[in-house]
């Protein structure tokens, strides 16, 4: 069975009323979206309206809401915004640096060597983040390397921590 | 008509009701706030009466009573030839008696409360054991969340508030934000087989070491165990505390210092840290950036986890409400709120447990991710892997392991009827739904042909259709109020009638309202085809679609007529 990407065409800045910029007001977001559930929920959701219509614009409403909240998705579905493809390959001035994260990461044995080294790439995934807001809103190719960037370090990270909760 | 809350917990069951804007406990069990989930069986003693509760326990019958059913909510186990759903509802039908004979009304509806951490299986099984007991169950809610609710509603309060709920069989942890009536749950995290019965075996089982002790019937063991239970809450006022015990006509005395209780219990207090921790990571919060953590549970009442928490946590602890109460208000008032349409509280859950389906290779394509808001509806597009292949088979899975088979198998389905293709060309979309109740939907569609099939996720493990439908049948027979089930039953009745009607007619209604017919007629047979739909649902769908029809309706009619003159003689027939 293969996977392929499910692709959206919403544009959530717009979703929101909010400008499209990779910066933006978490906490602002957080008040329209919690009003807008107010109004939209199925338990608010009164005679003429039905609960299953109520149940889907919700739910596009959290994915929405969850796609923004996150640094990184908000990075992709910027990017898809602004018409830009998100890479699918590491840029080859990244791969090797990448490819040597996998071993160097496997060549430790000593468990809190192990979180040190975990901590510095989860240090590193801060200072991308702080890189892409200082990034100019027309800097796509940059913002798009840096995107894939974060996103195959959190790969990563996210299955070092899955195998650590196998493990349990 | 009233609706209440329930809290149906492993060791205790709490029914509260909404007086005057105020959450109360109704007392069940001889005028006590908690009833023990307790069913004793011994039919024949008892002139074919089942005893629940504090009358069961006092009928010293070990042999013949079944405890902490909740432990084994959703699966095929079976306890004197009824499953846990049977069981639960022995005791949610008691609860509901008794309630209306306090209140002199009949009781319709009800918001139940289930561990954060069950799986869709589970939440299920709860669901079936309320309609089994003749409730209307309006909505399942996550024990936390709602004690969360009882308590920001109590205590005004705005801010991030973590939930430690520690009960008698499983541990929950939830983050919650609450702004101006809006609880918003950031993350949530648990274990279903940890709590106050795993300290009970604890302390039983180091007094039977201590004596060597050998040999020890079932009906002892439980007995014994009760008396561990008893010895531990007496501990918390005591420091040392003596109880004689009778195991094989000797008598022994089982001892319990307060010391020797942090021994035994700090494994298990130590593994909620653990949990609550991983919330707090889920949540990207640390302990200093919420405003305190609640205590809820039967467990939380002893010294030696208030304490634990506060020096693990290290910030302000709530546990003036009374913990063993708090979750069943929050239920009352969540279901005062769904009844009234209340728009002043509202309620944002979310998945507790990741939902995949397994891929070629055993691993888990993570569809819906733990900790996403509910409602919620996530797409995932897959193809075939080999050329000319028609069907293709899916297993749905719920949890955080790497490997399906680590996972909760949740359902397997099979798409069949693709058109012969080259492999990689067919589209078959995925679809996931969790609803408000926690509850999943799947169903699958090929994009090209439109060949799509609905999954009402009925448990891999846990009752078998047949089984359902005769329990339903006997339920009916027991309980003739049940009206929604009747209800139910009519509307899907007159679904299907309509159902054909329209399917006769579709293809002469224009677009765009024919597209919306059918979209209209397909979520009708979702409902129709899945036991958990309600009446209303189906109800307002039929309304929707005739009224779109209905437009069109008197033109279809003319247009037919004219096409199809009736003729004289086959009138006369």
């Amino acid at each position: 069975m293969y996977h392929t990407q499910d692709m959206s065409d919403k544009n959530y800045f717009e979703f929101f009323g909010l400008p499209i910029s990779y910066n933006l007001d978490e906490t602002s977001l957080m008040y329209i979206y919690l009003e807008r559930q107010r109004k939209e929920h199925p338990d608010s959701c009164t005679g003429d309206c039905v609960s299953f219509f109520a149940d889907n614009s919700v739910a596009e409403l959290n994915t929405a809401y969850q796609t923004l909240m996150d640094p990184i998705n908000r990075a992709e579905h910027y990017l898809k915004v602004r018409r830009v493809s998100i890479l699918d390959q590491l840029p080859s001035d990244f791969a090797e640096e990448m490819f040597n994260m996998h071993q160097k990461y496997d060549s430790i044995k000593n468990e809190s060597e192990k979180e040190k080294f975990l901590e510095s790439l989860r240090n590193k995934m801060k200072d991308i983040l702080s890189l892409l807001h200082n990034l100019k809103e027309d800097d796509l190719e940059k913002f798009r390397k840096y995107t894939c960037l974060l996103r195959f370090i959190n790969s990563f990270l996210e299955k070092v921590e899955l195998n650590a909760y196998s493990r349990d | 008509m009233l609706t209440v809350g329930i809290d149906l917990g492993t060791t205790t069951t709490v029914i509260a009701i909404m007086k005057n804007g105020i959450p109360q406990t109704i007392p069940i069990d001889s005028g006590r706030k908690t009833t023990p989930s307790v069913v004793n069986y011994s039919k024949i003693e008892n002139n074919n009466e089942i005893l629940i509760g504090r009358k069961a326990l006092s009928k010293m019958d070990y042999a013949h009573t079944v405890f902490s059913i909740k432990r084994n909510m959703g699966s095929n186990n079976k306890f004197f030839e009824k499953s846990p759903e049977e069981i639960s509802a022995e005791i949610l039908s008691y609860v509901k008696k008794i309630a209306e004979q306090k209140l002199e009304e009949s009781i319709e509806s009800a918001v139940i409360t289930v561990p954060a951490h069950f799986s869709d299986i589970q939440r299920t099984a709860t669901k079936r054991a309320a309609s089994l007991a003749g409730i209307k169950v309006l909505r399942l809610i996550n024990e936390p969340t709602s004690a969360a609710i009882a308590f920001g509603l109590a205590e005004k309060a705005n801010g991030v508030y973590a939930v430690y709920d520690f009960g008698g069989g499983t541990f929950d942890f939830s983050i919650l934000r609450l702004v101006d009536g809006i609880f918003q749950v950031l993350a949530t995290g648990g274990d279903n087989y940890l709590g106050g019965d795993d300290i009970d075996n604890a302390i039983l089982e180091y007094n039977v070491n201590q004596y060597d002790i050998v040999k020890i019937t079932e009906s002892e063991k439980l007995r014994a165990k009760l008396l561990a239970k008893t010895m531990k809450e007496q501990c918390n006022l005591e420091k040392l505390v003596e109880k004689e015990c009778v195991i094989g006509g000797k008598t022994y005395l089982f001892r319990l210092s307060s010391e020797l209780l942090w021994n035994l219990s700090e494994k298990y207090i130590k593994k909620t840290f653990k949990i609550a921790d991983q919330v707090f990571s889920d949540a990207k919060l640390s302990h200093n950036q919420i405003d305190g953590v609640l205590m809820v549970g039967g467990m939380t009442k002893m010294q030696v986890v208030k304490e634990a928490a506060k020096d693990h946590f290290k910030t302000r602890i709530f546990d003036n409400i009374d913990p063993e109460e708090v979750v069943a208000f929050g239920a009352a008032i969540q279901a005062d709120s769904i009844v009234n349409k209340n728009r002043n509280t509202l309620l944002i859950d979310v998945v507790p447990l990741t939902l995949g389906i397994e891929t070629f290779g055993g691993g888990v394509d993570k569809i819906i991710h733990r900790n996403t808001p509910i409602p919620t509806v996530q797409t995932r597009e897959y193809t075939t892997y080999s050329d000319n292949q028609t069907g293709i088979k899916f297993h749905v899975v719920q949890g955080e392991r790497a490997l399906a088979k680590d996972c909760r198998s949740i359902a397997k389905f099979e798409l069949k009827g693709i058109p012969p293709a080259v492999r990689g060309t067919p589209k078959v979309e995925v679809r996931f739904s969790v609803d408000v109740n926690g509850l999943l939907n799947v169903s699958a569609r090929e994009k090209n042909t439109g060949i799509e099939q609905n999954i009402v996720v009925e448990p891999s493990a846990g009752l078998t259709e047949d089984e359902m439908i005769s329990m339903l049948e006997n339920a009916l027979k027991n309980i003739t109020q049940d009206k929604e089930r009747s209800a139910y039953i009519s509307a899907k009745m007159a679904a299907e009638r309509q159902i054909s009607f329209w399917e006769s007619i579709i293809n002469d209604i224009p677009e765009p309202e024919q597209k919306r017919v059918e979209n209209g007629i397909m979520r009708l047979k979702e409902y129709i085809s899945n036991d958990r739909s309600e009446s209303r649902d189906i109800l307002n769908t039929i309304n929707y679609i005739d009224d779109i029809v209905g437009h069109f309706l008197d033109e279809i009619i003319s247009k037919r007529l004219s096409k199809n003159p009736i003729k004289i003689d086959e009138v006369k027939k």
